[in-house]
């Protein structure tokens, strides 16, 4: 099995194909018949980059595709879909497999176009290396205006950044908390421009107000729970 | 159906084969440098 970087290291090396048809077009056809030879082939192009890094396993749980709806399907039946929201594209990592709608209506019914994430942009961006724009493979700009969603492969040898590891040894703080905890989730309240809280280990109606301000901020579900997604915002390393 | 038969609904919108930001330009030569004559931004990749 592969990662992450060896499937866009494959990608990067696939840069200014152009035409059709061309090596990617081909080895699909030769796999699946010859009429793949002048087909659209955005979605063989993240197939041979799968292939050739070691990745088919996550990248085509379901084996080679081509027609991108089958594929974002793929990735609903595994859990692994994360729809195009602006919140949700800021927390897409280098590697997803990002599926496009044009008309914001995130509906995987109608995804025409795929990519992969090179890099995560902020505000809802990410930076691309698509096949077959412009009937070639470019890198691009997209934001969640014109993203459906983003498939997250199992990819293996990726282990956990160190804010993964540290937010995952956090626990779950709500109102009514006590401990050293809280007393730190207060700290970080106070340096995300919230001077009214009190450092006291408990978790009261002005702590909970000030983490829905954050979470806001932060483009979350203001729900007052801080949890996996909230720690990252207080903590200013969410993407 | 086969996948084959499909494949007149891949890559259909002309958003497909445009950039859809309007600074993408911006952003890529600020990422990868300037393009090569096709307009395609390589970086250290070529």
């Amino acid at each position: 099995m592969g990662t992450a970087e060896g499937m866009l290291a494959q990608a990067r090396k696939s840069l200014g194909i152009s035409g059709r048809p061309n090596v990617i077009t081909r080895e699909y056809a030769a796999h699946h018949g010859s009429d793949f030879l002048k087909a659209s082939w955005c979605d063989m192009s993240i197939t041979y980059w799968a292939r050739h890094s070691d990745n088919s396993k996550a990248v085509l749980p379901a084996g080679d595709r081509a027609y991108t709806v089958w594929h974002a399907e793929d990735f609903q039946k595994l859990k692994r879909w994360y729809s195009g929201t602006t919140a949700n594209v800021n927390k897409a990592k280098p590697g997803d497999i990002v599926f496009f709608d044009w008309g914001s209506s995130n509906s995987v019914g109608a995804i025409d176009h795929v990519g992969i994430v090179e890099k995560v942009l902020g505000n809802g961006r990410v930076q691309t290396i698509e096949g077959n724009t412009s009937d070639s493979v470019r890198r691009r700009v997209r934001s969640s205006s014109v993203i459906a969603g983003y498939g997250r492969p199992a990819y293996s040898g990726s282990t956990p950044n160190w804010t993964e590891t540290i937010v995952n040894k956090l626990p779950t703080l709500k109102r009514g908390a006590t401990g050293e905890h809280v007393e730190s989730l207060q700290g970080l309240l106070m340096a995300r421009s919230h001077p009214e809280i009190k450092i006291d280990g408990s978790f009261g109606d002005s702590t909970e107000k000030a983490v829905r301000a954050v979470q806001r901020w932060g483009g979350l579900h203001d729900d007052g729970v801080v949890g996996p997604s909230t720690w990252p915002v207080l903590l200013r390393v969410h993407a | 159906m086969r996948e084959i038969d499909y494949m007149d609904l891949v890559d259909a919108n002309p958003d497909v084969h445009r950039a859809t930001e309007p600074d993408e330009e911006q952003v890529l030569r600020a990422l990868y440098g300037e393009p090569d004559a096709d307009g395609v931004y390589l970086g250290e990749d070529a």
